[in-house]
């Protein structure tokens, strides 16, 4: 039997690990490196580039350089967030015909999806070259908050890469099977993630190879990109008041303008003071001009300030859903490169009264626990046991628009509950179930994962009837109205065929380039 | 908890221990017990010793366990196991799910243990004397009774109030035409307070109100659709329509024949036809038309019955004989 491979699909770097005669080992791709960018680029010639390879040509082909397609997949194009990345991204991102997202690169369309498919693609290639030997199942990660919808994008993804993705897991709970691996100390560990596009909390507690997640909240949208495009924001300003051009229309000035800033801040977590230097970033009618700015410490903390607050905001909501006080906890764990911040380690380890753990590296851990849990899944030992829970509440939409929440977020799963329906009018034959996935007591501001309507129902008096419907969600966290059993079906997805046709697409284009 | 469980065996052939077997076997066959029967602890275990054994039990329980493998019948057991299983942790490592789950299961076996003894039960002493509670004891029931009480008047004031609030944004809703919206805040108010009369009343009337000019709208706008041959917009109009008047059977078949016809949506064709022949089951040319859509959707066998319930209805119908000739 082959390896089950972990994939850790980050926003802006994803990174693929294995576990070989039992312990876990993260996989560096052909340029030695252990993390692959996640992004995909056309070139002018036509030709399709993954990676380091992307990021590279990223300056000169902004508009045809895809990066953090991760915070858009699964979305609907109307939808705030979405809005939002259009404002601010080099390339263009375009409605599909079922309210979802596509984006153009070179003239071609393509689903988010089909996106982080051809990262995964990637992942499975570096895995296989390392091993090699063929590779075919795998564990992908997503944010614990994210929805049904972009939980199936996701697993979708996967198929169109080729891969039998044998589960979707959250990141922070890999990240805690990780740190819990091997490990028989009875103790409740918090895991602050702050990745590239999202932010999560979990609380676990672990005892006797059991990893129980007690809770779990998150924002799907705030993540270090937010710190880039903050220090952006202030590079444009200051060149704006120094040299009094505007560089937001210009897409190349803007990618470098990205690229210094991010480079700053990561040099801003060991240094107090970076330079950013852009020559020719700009010209007018008195000839080029550059661009030299000197950010320190105080002032990134100045602007990124409100960001980290807000994350420990969520972190204590996080911790009152699971009734948990801070000096329960005998493990924090950071996750995800923006961690290496000072700011948000200092504030973190004020926030829960001691200093994070140090043993585990916060870009591989995530991608290590993915690939436990595949090991774990298919092997015959019982050593270790995971038991997660559904992040967000799900529940049905009742008369005048209200939401009725039938499983809170945080209940463990695989877990079935169900609930008594009545009509509202006399001789009803029919009532029409809205299953919605959300935390707003509005069920128009709720995710509808999809809706059905159960018939034949005895003609009576208005609430006489009684309808029992059960909801069952398993251990990948997807979902099932039982009674007349549908499978509910995630808006803004692609259908079997689309991914069949995509698939052979993408065939035909590996086929083209052997050639 | 399903019959069938009881028959299953163990069968060596499957990918799951035998040992493991049998006890699900066991807990299956068990599932009304108490609680804490069914995580394996005392009553009085207390929340360490309860988290244990779900942890312990879980390791064994849980469909992960068994990722693909070949469990054969066993597979929907185990997961029925494990949700009891999960049910019993989460109800008794909650304090007060505990004491009320843990009241009720002693009520319930009280009651089991006297019942064979249930028909001396009308001579006298069989109720056994009341031990007398001390002073301190009884103080503090009251005072637990009292609170409990200042508490729920509180509450009823405060749903009172929310009722109120609910009912006065209806009726500003209703008087803005804004009638689903109105019925729905109506009726949450009389959910808050189901003792005002009032709300009652008021409901009834905003949401026949509410649902008549719906449907009055929804047809409008399927009759405008439909004029300019736009079949998808008109039936989602029609379907929607039919749900806010679920007894009227000329719009469910006006539907349908849309769904057939127009969009070719059978599914939903069949669904829809199929309510008009409930409503109304001696309409011959309700069940012609479904024996139609079935026919379309080479489900013969049913095709056939609907064409000749519609012939039986109405002899006359040459449609229904001509199409049936045809199966």
């Amino acid at each position: 039997m082959g390896h089950v491979i972990g994939i850790d699909l980050g926003t802006t770097n994803s990174c693929v690990a294995v576990l070989e005669n039992g312990q876990p080992s993260v996989i560096p791709n052909a340029g030695g490196y252990k993390t692959t960018p996640s992004m995909f680029a056309i070139t002018q010639d036509g030709k399709r580039l993954v990676g380091h390879l992307a990021k590279r040509q990223a300056i000169t082909n902004a508009q045809s350089t895809v990066y953090a397609s991760k915070r858009l997949i699964g979305r609907r194009f109307d939808s705030e967030e979405v809005q939002r990345a259009i404002d601010v991204t080099p390339f263009s991102i375009v409605e599909g015909p079922n309210e979802d997202v596509r984006i153009e690169v070179s003239g071609k369309t393509f689903t988010c999806p089909e996106l982080s498919a051809f990262i995964l693609r990637e992942m499975k290639r570096v895995a296989e070259e390392y091993l090699g030997e063929p590779v075919q199942e795998a564990v992908v990660t997503v944010p614990a908050h994210f929805n049904d919808a972009q939980r199936q994008c996701t697993k979708d993804a996967g198929k169109i890469a080729g891969l039998d993705v044998l589960r979707i897991l959250n990141e922070p709970t890999a990240a805690a099977l990780a740190y819990g691996f091997n490990r028989n100390e009875e103790e409740k560990v918090a895991i602050y993630d702050l990745g590239g596009g999202t932010f999560d909390i979990s609380i676990l507690e672990m005892s006797d190879g059991v990893v129980e997640v007690i809770a779990t909240a998150g924002n799907t949208f705030l993540g270090g990109e937010d710190f880039d495009r903050r220090i952006v924001e202030h590079l444009l300003a200051k060149f704006q008041e120094q040299e009094g051009i505007d560089l937001r229309g210009d897409a190349m000035a803007l990618q470098r303008l990205k690229d210094a800033a991010e480079k700053a801040k990561c040099d801003l977590s060991a240094r107090e003071v970076a330079e950013i230097n852009l020559p020719f970033i700009a010209s007018d009618d008195s000839g080029p001009r550059h661009l030299s700015v000197e950010l320190d410490r105080a002032t990134l903390e100045g602007l990124v300030h409100d960001i980290v607050e807000g994350t420990l905001k969520t972190v204590e909501q996080c911790m009152q859903d699971g009734g948990i006080t801070v000096d329960q906890i005998d493990q924090v764990i950071l996750v995800g490169g923006q961690t290496r911040t000072p700011l948000v380690q200092n504030r973190v380890a004020e926030h829960f009264g001691k200093r994070p753990h140090k043993g585990v590296n916060p870009d591989e851990v995530v991608a290590i626990g993915a690939a436990i849990q595949g090991e774990t899944l298919v092997s015959e030992d019982d050593n270790l046991l995971l038991l997660d829970v559904t992040p967000l509440s799900l529940g049905i939409a009742t008369f005048g628009g209200h939401f009725a929440r039938l499983i809170e977020r945080n209940t463990t799963v695989p877990v079935c509950k169900s609930h008594i329906f009545t009509t509202t009018r006399d001789n009803q034959s029919a009532v029409k179930i809205r299953v919605l996935q959300g935390e707003s007591e509005t069920a128009a501001e709720n995710d509808l994962l999809g809706e059905f309507v159960l018939g034949g129902i005895r003609p009576a008096r208005k609430g006489e009837p009684e309808v029992d419907v059960g909801f069952d969600i398993d251990a990948n966290d997807t979902m099932t109205g039982k009674e007349q059993s549908i499978t509910v079906n995630a808006t803004g997805t692609l259908s079997d065929d689309e991914i069949q046709q995509i698939i052979e697409e993408q065939e035909l284009y590996e086929v083209q380039l052997k050639e | 908890m399903k019959a069938s469980v009881v028959d299953l065996e163990v069968d060596p052939a499957l990918d799951l221990d035998p040992k493991i077997q049998e006890e699900l076997i066991e807990f299956a066959n068990g599932l009304d017990r108490p609680y804490h029967e069914l995580l394996g602890v005392a009553a009085d275990a207390d929340a360490r010793a309860i988290k244990k054994a779900y942890f312990q039990k879980a390791k064994r329980f849980h469909p992960d366990r068994y990722f693909r493998k070949n469990l054969g019948e066993f597979m929907p057991v185990v997961e029925t196991c494990f949700k009891k299983l999960l049910e019993a942790y989460e109800l008794l490592s909650d304090p007060a799910t505990r004491e009320e789950v843990q009241r009720g299961e002693k009520a319930r076996a009280a009651k089991a243990a006297r019942a064979p003894v249930g028909q001396d039960a009308a001579a006298p002493n069989a109720e056994p004397a009341k031990p007398r509670m001390s002073g301190a004891e009884a103080a503090k029931r009251l005072r637990r009774r009292m609170g409990g009480l200042q508490g729920h008047h509180k509450a009823k004031k405060e749903r009172k109030q929310k009722a109120k609030t609910f009912f006065e944004s209806g009726m500003a809703a209703f008087r803005s035409d804004r009638w689903l919206e109105a019925a729905g805040s109506v009726r949450l108010a009389m959910a808050f307070d189901p003792a005002n009369d009032v709300y009652r009343e008021e409901f009834v009337k905003v949401q026949r109100k509410a649902h008549e000019e719906r449907a009055k709208q929804l047809t409008r706008t399927a009759e405008g659709a439909l004029d300019l041959r736009n079949y998808q917009e008109g039936f989602d109009a029609l379907e929607e329509a039919f749900y806010y008047r679920p007894f009227d059977a000329e719009l469910a078949i006006r539907g349908a024949k849309i769904a057939w016809q127009g969009i070719g949506d059978l599914r939903k064709a069949k669904d829809l036809a199929s309510s008009a022949c409930e409503l109304e089951p001696e309409q011959a040319e309700y069940h012609r038309v479904l024996g139609q859509i079935y026919k379309a959707a080479d489900l013969t066998a049913n095709a056939k019955r609907e064409l000749e319930t519609a012939i039986r209805l109405d002899p006359k119908d040459k449609e229904a004989k001509t199409e049936l000739r045809g199966l």
